[in-house]
């Protein structure tokens, strides 16, 4: 196939995802959050059953935190049950749910509770890179930018940013956030993002899979005790930055309510030629000890439903189900 | 700008952006390969930390075609006639 016809197959594929996502959205604002939210139990239930593979991955991380958390000594983690993996997919459809209300901008029918927030709208809060995980909903990030000129740009790898960008199409005119495609060894999109923190914008970033191009670059790390493919890219873009780094997560913690963390973890990633390898490990470390917090203070938030801890080379379905 | 400061600038910029300590630009060779073991064998995230800095400091795009950036970023020479070409594209000097 040739370059400009794979373009327009996947615009044609963007199309009709726009109204298929808008269907949607009509249907979800005919039926209302409350009826939603009551289906939503039997639907995902029925994810539970038939999905094998995302139940295996569910029970296998909740086996990973249960034993981390005896090692560690932490006390209060969900056990890995059935009941428990059935309670972790449902968590992951009520954020699906609520990130349909985030992406048409209802931002008002939830209450969020911040904790760092000035770091991103202080005095002296300054463009930055926002490193995340598939830990909650990252869109409930998104609400500090609603009602303030607070522009936050999203990375995506070509691969996943064409149905999002349907899902920001949908919404129509008037979205606060850009969505930005990476690529492997994209000179000018790299360029551009270090103008647009330069300008006090903010890049938003997830930091937990491996991209799908290339050769990946990794580093096969100790996450909730058992190694694990981290990929490497986010760092690398970091240091050509030269920006501050702020770990940034939306949890759910109830109905319609999400707290939000924003918390600084550098203020600038250097990668020194002699000791670049240890020194993009040690940022890998620190965001794995990071995820380790979040999933032992919100255990049901991690939404990596694919064998997280198999190597890279025989992930062939990594997606979320 | 003459050829030879040019060469002499993108020297400069090598080494200093890409922290060559044990190095000073003098010492760097003309045709020297950057990016392969025999020469200074200079890594993928080398390449793009110089591509940003040229980028940068002459407010030049460069391809998007990973392969002709590799021919352009092959030594300092190759470097030198494509920043040069790109000036001379650009009509700033």
């Amino acid at each position: 196939m040739s370059e400009a016809a794979a373009g327009d197959w996947s615009r044609q594929k963007e199309r009709g995802s726009v109204f298929w996502v808008r269907t949607g959205f009509r249907i979800l604002n005919l039926v209302g959050y409350p009826l939603a939210s009551i289906l939503l139990v039997p639907v995902m239930f029925y994810f539970f059953v038939t999905g094998s593979a995302g139940r295996r991955a569910s029970l296998d991380y909740l086996r990973r935190l249960d034993a981390h958390g005896r090692r560690l000594g932490v006390s209060g983690l969900p056990r890995p049950t059935w009941w428990n993996s059935f309670r972790h997919h449902l968590s992951f459809g009520f954020n699906v749910l609520d990130r349909m209300y985030f992406w048409q901008d209802r931002l008002d029918r939830f209450e969020f509770t911040w904790h760092g927030r000035e770091h991103l709208t202080g005095p002296r809060a300054q463009g930055a890179l926002l490193v995340g995980a598939h830990i909650g909903s990252f869109d409930a990030a998104r609400a500090f930018s609603h009602g303030r000129k607070l522009v936050i740009n999203v990375v995506m790898y070509r691969a996943n940013a064409a149905m999002l960008n349907a899902v920001l199409n949908a919404r129509g005119p008037g979205a606060d956030i850009n969505v930005i495609e990476l690529d492997h060894q994209d000179f000018d999109k790299i360029f551009d993002l270090q103008q647009r923190i330069e300008r006090g914008e903010f890049v938003a970033i997830l930091a937990d899979r491996v991209p799908p191009f290339g050769k990946p670059r990794i580093c096969r790390l100790p996450f909730l005790g058992e190694p694990a493919d981290l990929p490497q890219n986010t760092w690398i873009i970091a240091g050509l930055l030269k920006c501050p780094v702020l770990f940034t997560a939306g949890v759910r913690t109830g109905r319609r309510r999400y707290h939000v963390f924003v918390e600084p973890m550098t203020d600038l990633v250097q990668m020194p030629r002699r000791q670049r390898e240890q020194a993009l490990q040690s940022y890998v470390m620190r965001f794995a000890r990071w995820m380790e917090t979040m999933c032992f203070q919100y255990p049901f938030q991690w939404f990596n439903f694919f064998p997280y801890w198999a190597p890279t080379q025989d992930k062939e379905t990594r997606r979320a189900p | 700008m003459s050829a030879n400061e040019l060469i002499e600038q993108l020297k400069a910029l090598i080494v200093d952006t890409l922290m060559l300590e044990d190095m000073t630009p003098e010492e760097l060779e003309v045709d020297a390969p950057l990016f392969r073991d025999e020469g200074l064998g200079l890594d993928s995230i080398d390449a793009l930390e110089l591509g940003m800095a040229v980028a940068k400091k002459y407010k030049i795009k460069l391809s998007q075609d990973p392969d002709e950036n590799r021919e352009h970023f092959e030594s300092v020479a190759t470097l030198a006639a494509f920043v040069e070409r790109k000036l001379a594209d650009g009509g700033v000097s």
